[in-house]
């Protein structure tokens, strides 16, 4: 099996070459047929990526040890769900994945754009071959996922148990779905400037591709998020760490490029501007997946040496190259047909938007290697950290929910004062009103949230704003009741509620992270049982007792937990009961350290408990004390570890069993005060209510509309006839 | 102001503002940062006054816990046995234990070093496994 | 080595090969008029591109966006964008049709010379 694995992406590599010199001799010599051919090998490479990727995912499901991934990342107790997602959890693996997600993303564009942009599309099939290549070079001569051991062991050492959450497993299919993409308006942004043709055209289905992949790497980024915060011991769901951030990069110069090719669609501006962020944000992409897996940084995501950072920087050095030498080359096809008229109007803003995007985005750059940096320039690696980060992209983001509230309502061109006065009246009033409210609350003591209130609130308004407006004008037309002239407002002008849905969710996403980072409570203590602490604005967490069992899966004990029954209660009366635990999961297939000692000397992992509100979120972690359960561990150890050869072997596991389930039983009995970490979090709910407010407004703006159809069936009269003619 | 003369005079205003926030953020990333030590180069020379961040393997057997919030353990050179002496507050994550690789801003304290709050990363254990996250504290 | 994994790749790469090979071996040459196709698209994409404007710039106007003196004149110049749009597309279709014409004319004087030479010899009663 594991043969045919590699037969297959040898095969992969093969087509994938192929495709590159087709395209390329197809685009030079504008001939149709090998075009046509190096559109095939993309298919042809989707069939043998998907063939290989199903030869690996069977030897997760079937526990075929002889794999050597499957050896050291699963193992016969994991549930098969993860056993299937196991799969992605290693570097060889997840190169596989990402193949497969290049293949599969380019045969649907290209299958989609099959009749279009033919002077482009071969050099397009060219570049993504060329990314295929890469990968597949990577995946055949340096990391195979289908390499053997000698002998198949028995058992496989388990998937880590920090990853077995679903988001965690849906996590890296979505943002690399997001990544690559990034390849495809990359390729085509290429392919453009190649030919020299940047129009109409290649607006519309670059603006199509560039939506899809910002709109995966959106979910990525916030499952990422989401995860962090429910799942791990710490409570944030930010940490400005370096992984985070370089996915984190294409996406915001990706949401810059979105807007700022408008403004090339309406007014024929910014086109080497376009050109060059649509290129950036491909490479940022390329260099977002080698970040993950290189070692250069210091982060918790740190991969520690792999090898693979040369071929990378190459490939990397090879893209910004090509990029620049496209772009000065064309300079002239780039040529804007406009100048900006007023800085009071749309292109302005829009103008306004792409410097802050760029802007936030250079300073999440330069944090992220500044380690690099400052020892190329000092000798001494510095890094810098969160609070640097927030001082300047606190302000930034201000601005750009500003400008999200008066970009889509002020005109095109120039803006006049009755425009103004007609349009951002209410917005402006919501934001004072809110303002006036805010204050007095005490929230004047934490200026920056306060400013984010108030501007998203006078975004929020424009939204409102425009809704209703819009609503209004359609029942006016057509006499509909409100909730079906709202459905047919949004279906026919799905770019633009698509887009106001968007600005809304993330408004609202803003908001979440000002109240919850600006007003957090959080309290790090130690309680004996039936102690009580105070946390927050007047709520009391008791810790009634311990609590503790043992997990069993069909295949054997999966893990050890040890947690807390704490009350929470507010002005003396009973909210909620928490649950808190840390499960500590056995060393697998390694070598235990002791009988009973193995049990906790695997991984351990923290089941958070909250209770989640739209006002506020109560989150609590518990490190339970087990220094004197450890004693009777080694006690134990020693004990079972003399026993061994003397005892028949199922009355030794019988033995072994009850000495387990004596201990965790006597973890309640003994009560050992715990470590609680607890966090109140004002309107944390809202981060995850306005993402899913952006991923909905952005499905809306990628549903497809009726015209794509109808210019799909533009054929040229030369192709009839001469297709004709050759049949008569 | 003819517009060709206004499109100039906006485009230096707006290229003047990006070179001095540029510039803003370059300074202030030089003197926010602290530097990355190893132990052995913590034990070679170390500052007082200023913050580092240590990297390096928890040595085995060597945590301690005093039975409220504040542990001791030493941190390793990667390679080689120099180690420090650190005293921690603040949460710890689920993955810090011996022989762990972990990354602690601290402050010299006499021979002594103090960590800041929860400022302890402790690093994921294996090698070459794409996704194994580790806790942040 | 497994021996039925070669033969499963073994089968691949042919599959690969056939259907890599397909477009190359069809006999019909199809005049690729990329500069053509390319400017028509362009035009047809620019016009629909209006036509959404027009009817965005409607819909500024119903929702207060627009004074019904600015709709009026940003309506006029979109409309009349669009119909140098379609003069455009006109004009080039009047072209095409010119050149095919011309083209139909030459292939057809070629197609009525060839079969003499390429007619296979047990075809009986060949000729067109």
């Amino acid at each position: 099996m594991a043969d045919l694995g590699r037969g297959l992406t040898f095969l992969a590599f093969a087509v994938a070459l192929y495709g590159v010199g087709a395209g390329l001799y197809g685009g030079i010599t504008h001939n149709r047929q090998w075009a046509t051919s190096a559109r095939r090998a993309v298919y042809t490479l989707f069939g043998l990526t998907s063939a290989a990727f199903v030869v690996l995912e069977v030897a997760f499901l079937r526990s075929d040890f002889s794999f050597s991934v499957v050896q050291s990342h699963s193992s016969t107790t994991t549930p098969t769900f993860y056993k299937a997602a196991a799969a992605w959890s290693s570097q060889e693996g997840s190169l596989l994945l990402w193949l497969f997600l290049l293949s599969m993303w380019s045969a649907i564009v290209l299958f989609g754009t099959r009749h279009r942009m033919r002077d482009i599309q071969p050099y397009a099939i060219a570049v993504l071959m060329g990314f295929a290549v890469f990968f597949s070079a990577l995946l055949v001569f340096w990391v195979s996922p289908f390499k053997t051991l000698p002998v198949a062991p028995l058992e496989g050492a388990g998937l880590n148990p920090l990853l077995r959450h679903p988001s965690m497993m849906i996590h890296p299919p979505m943002l690399y779905s997001g990544y690559t993409l990034w390849a495809v308006p990359f390729a085509f942004a290429v392919g453009a400037l190649v030919v020299r043709r940047v129009d109409a055209e290649w607006i519309g289905a670059t603006r199509r591709f560039a939506l899809g992949a910002w709109f995966f790497l959106g979910i990525g980024i916030l499952l990422g998020a989401r995860w962090s915060y429910a799942e791990l011991g710490w409570g944030g769901y930010w940490a400005w760490d370096p992984v985070e951030n370089a996915s984190l990069l294409p996406w915001l110069t990706g949401t810059a490029f979105l807007h700022s090719i408008m403004v090339q669609e309406k007014r024929g501006m910014l086109k080497t501007w376009n050109a060059s962020l649509i290129l950036a944000t491909g490479t940022l992409a390329i260099l977002g997946t080698f970040l993950v897996r290189s070692g250069i940084l210091d982060s918790i995501h740190a991969f520690t040496g792999s090898s693979l950072g040369v071929p990378f920087v190459i490939l990397i050095g090879a893209m910004i190259l090509g990029s620049v030498a496209l772009v000065v080359s064309r300079r002239d096809t780039l040529r804007s047909e406009h100048k900006l008229d007023s800085l009071l109007s749309r292109e302005a803003m829009f103008l306004g938007n792409n410097l802050v995007l760029v802007g936030v985005a250079f300073v999440v750059f330069w944090g992220t290697f500044f380690p690099l940096i400052s020892e190329a320039l000092t000798g001494n690696k510095q890094s810098v950290g969160p609070p640097w980060y927030n001082t300047y992209t606190v302000p930034l983001a201000l601005v750009l929910v500003l400008l999200s509230g008066v970009g889509p309502v002020i005109a095109w061109r120039r803006a006049t004062p009755k425009n103004a006065r007609r349009n951002f009246t209410w917005p402006l009033i919501a934001g004072v009103v809110t303002l006036v409210v805010l204050l007095p609350l005490g929230v004047g003591g934490k200026p920056w949230a306060l400013g984010m209130f108030v501007v998203a609130a006078f975004a929020i308004g424009t939204v409102a704003q425009e809704f209703i407006r819009g609503v209004r004008a359609r029942r006016a037309m057509t006499g509909e009741a409100p909730p079906l002239a709202l459905l047919t407002l949004i279906k026919r002008n799905r770019r633009r509620y698509g887009g106001y849905t968007i600005h809304l969710g993330m408004a609202t996403l803003f908001i979440g992270v000002a109240a919850s980072s600006a007003f957090q409570h959080v309290k790090t203590v130690a309680l004996a049982t039936g102690q009580s602490t105070k946390i927050g604005n007047g709520y009391t967490i008791r810790y009634d007792r311990p609590t503790s069992r043992i997990d069993v899966e069909p295949t054997g004990v999966e893990r050890l937990v040890f947690g807390a029954h704490l009350t929470l209660i507010k002005d003396g009366k009973k909210v909620q009961t928490l649950l808190p635990e840390r499960g500590y999961y056995p060393i697998e297939g390694g070598d235990p350290a002791g009988p009973i000692g193995q049990y906790f000397d695997g991984e351990a992992t923290s089941e958070v408990a909250m209770k989640a509100g739209l006002g506020r979120d109560i989150w609590s972690a518990i490190t339970p004390n087990l220094d004197s359960t450890m004693k009777t561990v080694k006690l134990g150890d020693k004990t079972f570890t003399d026993a061994k050869g003397k005892l028949p072997e199922a009355q030794y596991n019988q033995a072994l069993g009850t000495a387990i389930r004596g201990l965790v039983d006597n973890y309640r009995t003994k009560a050992p005060p715990a470590e609680f970490r607890l966090i109140v979090s004002p309107m944390v709910t809202w981060i995850w209510i306005g993402g899913i407010m952006v991923i909905l407004g952005g499905a809306i703006c990628l549903w497809p509309t009726g015209d794509l159809a109808r210019r799909r069936a533009t054929a040229s009269y030369a192709a009839r006839v001469a297709r004709e003619l050759g049949r008569a | 102001m003819d517009p060709a003369r206004k499109r100039r005079v906006r485009l230096v205003v707006a290229l003047s503002a990006a070179l001095l926030l540029a510039g803003a953020l370059i300074y202030t990333s030089f003197s926010a940062s602290s530097e990355a030590r190893s132990p052995s180069q913590l034990l070679a020379s170390s500052d007082a006054s200023h913050s580092y961040q240590l990297t390096g393997t928890v040595v085995n057997g060597s945590i301690k816990k005093d039975g409220g919030t504040t542990i001791e353990f030493k941190v390793r050179d990667r390679t080689g046995s120099a180690a420090v002496p650190v005293k921690y507050t603040g949460s710890v994550a689920d993955t810090f234990r011996d022989g762990r690789e972990v990354i602690v801003t601290v402050k010299r304290q006499g021979d002594t070093f103090v960590g800041e709050k929860d400022s302890l990363v402790t690093k994921c254990p294996s090698k070459f496994t794409e996704n194994t996250k580790t806790q942040k504290t | 080595m497994d021996a039925l994994a070669i033969a499963l790749v073994l089968i691949a790469a042919c599959a690969a090969a056939y259907v890599l090979a397909g477009p190359l071996r069809s006999d019909r040459f199809e005049a690729e008029d990329a500069a053509h196709v390319a400017q028509l698209t362009d035009l047809e994409t620019a016009k629909e591109a209006r036509y959404r404007e027009i009817r965005e710039a409607e819909m500024d106007f119903r929702t207060g966006k627009l004074s019904e003196a600015d709709y009026k004149e940003i309506d006029r110049q979109l409309r009349a964008e669009a119909i140098e749009l379609l003069r455009k597309l006109d004009a080039l279709g009047a072209a095409e049709a010119e050149r095919v014409r011309k083209g139909a004319e030459a292939a057809a004087a070629e197609h009525a010379e060839e079969p003499a030479a390429r007619e296979p010899a047990d075809v009986p009663g060949g000729k067109r």
